[in-house]
């Protein structure tokens, strides 16, 4: 009997552990995101990819990002044993919703490209990374978890403040100005909201099946529809696939996106969320790996740097803490 | 029953361990083919489309794939 009040105390210690640790691993996967999509975003105006406008941000999704991606997810499936969920995800009645929904998420990654094309990924990565605050609104509506203490209402005033700074900093690293830019910053939002309820769908299917199993999916059919997607509307894809897989500088850098966005997507997205829940998870991975972006298109990747941006940033990601942060006990309860 | 019950757990929390190990060494294995692309750029000098700094790149890829490798190695000793 004791050694099981024992075990049952444990598990509650485990449980408030369980939900650090995914913020740590959402945090720890930052760097990843901001290398892969910082590169994204430095390149998707260049040749081949400024052929024709919209379809350049189309392109280096689906030709370099999602296939490396796949590659990556692939590999790890099979180390990891994930790969033995892959098929019996489909005996569970939610699952097939839960991919449909997941699958979404890629809208979120083609609003993302085609947002940097107008504005550069120094602005479009830090409000890219509300997708978790977005998330988190939406898992505390439809999970019934409460957020409205006055340190949730601080935290979002916060990130207005940190974005409302981004933005009058961004003008001035941005490539395009006045209604180009607000189309830009449009998109962005509509990426944020996909993603925001892509993070729903993470919370709520890894209630039932590891993270990392249908995770598979979620890329893998994200390659299959934007493929054919892309091939059908497109035609002047036909012109840039020739051009990026004939190219193996354009490949080597292809690998640098699919595989850093795949080790954020595994780590920060799918098992951050899945240990710290859509609330806690989803706001470290978005404004951790956003703003990285940001971070190193200006350090590494030769974009003007803009102290203003980094400074609106530190603002937003106070904001982000001051969402989530509460005394254990009641992590443990809440989450238990 | 109770018996049963603390074996089951136990089983549980030696299985859960088994995977944390494999996820380590798909991360791994993950960054090293994320460091051998970052190579192969920095060898040819291809960094000239973005930022021309290819040891920046480098040194970016090595934080990373260290961090993802440290979240596991956290994950495995703090939580057991």
């Amino acid at each position: 009997m004791s050694e099981l009040s024992e075990l049952s105390n444990k598990s509650t210690i485990a449980d408030s552990r369980k939900t650090r640790m995914g913020m740590l691993y959402a945090i720890l996967a930052g760097p990843a995101l901001g290398l892969a999509l910082g590169l994204l975003g430095t390149i998707v105006g260049k040749a081949p990819f400024n052929l024709e406008y919209p379809t350049g941000g189309f392109a280096i999704v689906v030709l370099l990002q999602v296939p490396f991606g796949l590659l990556a997810v692939t590999v790890f499936a099979l180390i990891s044993g994930a790969h033995r969920d892959i098929w019996r995800v489909f005996r569970s009645r939610i699952s097939w919703w839960n991919t449909f929904v997941a699958t979404g998420g890629f809208l979120g990654d083609l609003c993302y490209a085609c947002s940097v094309v107008l504005v550069g990924g120094a602005i479009a990565g830090p409000i890219g990374g509300l997708f978790g605050v977005v998330g988190a609104l939406i898992v505390a509506w439809l999970y019934k978890e409460k957020i409205n203490r006055w340190s949730t209402w601080v935290g979002l005033f916060s990130m207005g403040v940190g974005i409302w700074i981004i933005l009058s900093g961004g003008e001035l690293v941005s490539p395009t100005h006045g209604i180009y830019a607000f189309v830009g910053v449009l998109i962005i939002i509509l990426a944020t909201l996909v993603w925001g309820f892509e993070n729903f769908a993470i919370a709520a299917g890894s209630d039932l099946m590891p993270a990392e199993s249908f995770l598979w999916w979620r890329v893998g059919a994200s390659y299959v529809i934007g493929f054919i997607l892309m091939w059908l509307l497109f035609p002047a894809s036909h012109e840039m696939a020739r051009q990026v897989y004939s190219d193996p500088k354009l490949i080597a850098y292809g690998a640098v996106v699919g595989i850093g966005w795949a080790i954020w997507v595994i780590m920060g997205y799918y098992i951050g969320i899945a240990y710290a829940g859509g609330v806690r998870g989803g706001v470290m991975a978005g404004t951790f790996g956003f703003f990285f972006i940001a971070f190193f298109s200006m350090t590494v990747y030769g974009v003007p740097f803009s102290s203003i941006i980094i400074i609106g940033s530190i603002v937003m990601f106070i904001g982000a803490a001051l969402i989530i942060t509460e005394p254990k006990e009641l992590l443990a309860i809440r989450r238990g | 029953m109770k018996r049963d019950e603390i074996s089951l757990i136990k089983e549980y929390i030696k299985t859960t361990n088994t995977f944390k190990m494999r996820r380590l060494i798909g991360l791994a294995v993950i960054s090293m083919m994320l460091m051998a692309s970052l190579g192969i750029i920095y060898a040819n000098g291809w960094s000239d489309l973005s930022g021309d700094s290819s040891s920046g790149w480098l040194l970016v890829g090595l934080f990373v794939s260290a961090s993802a490798i440290a979240a596991v190695i956290i994950d495995l000793v703090w939580r057991k």
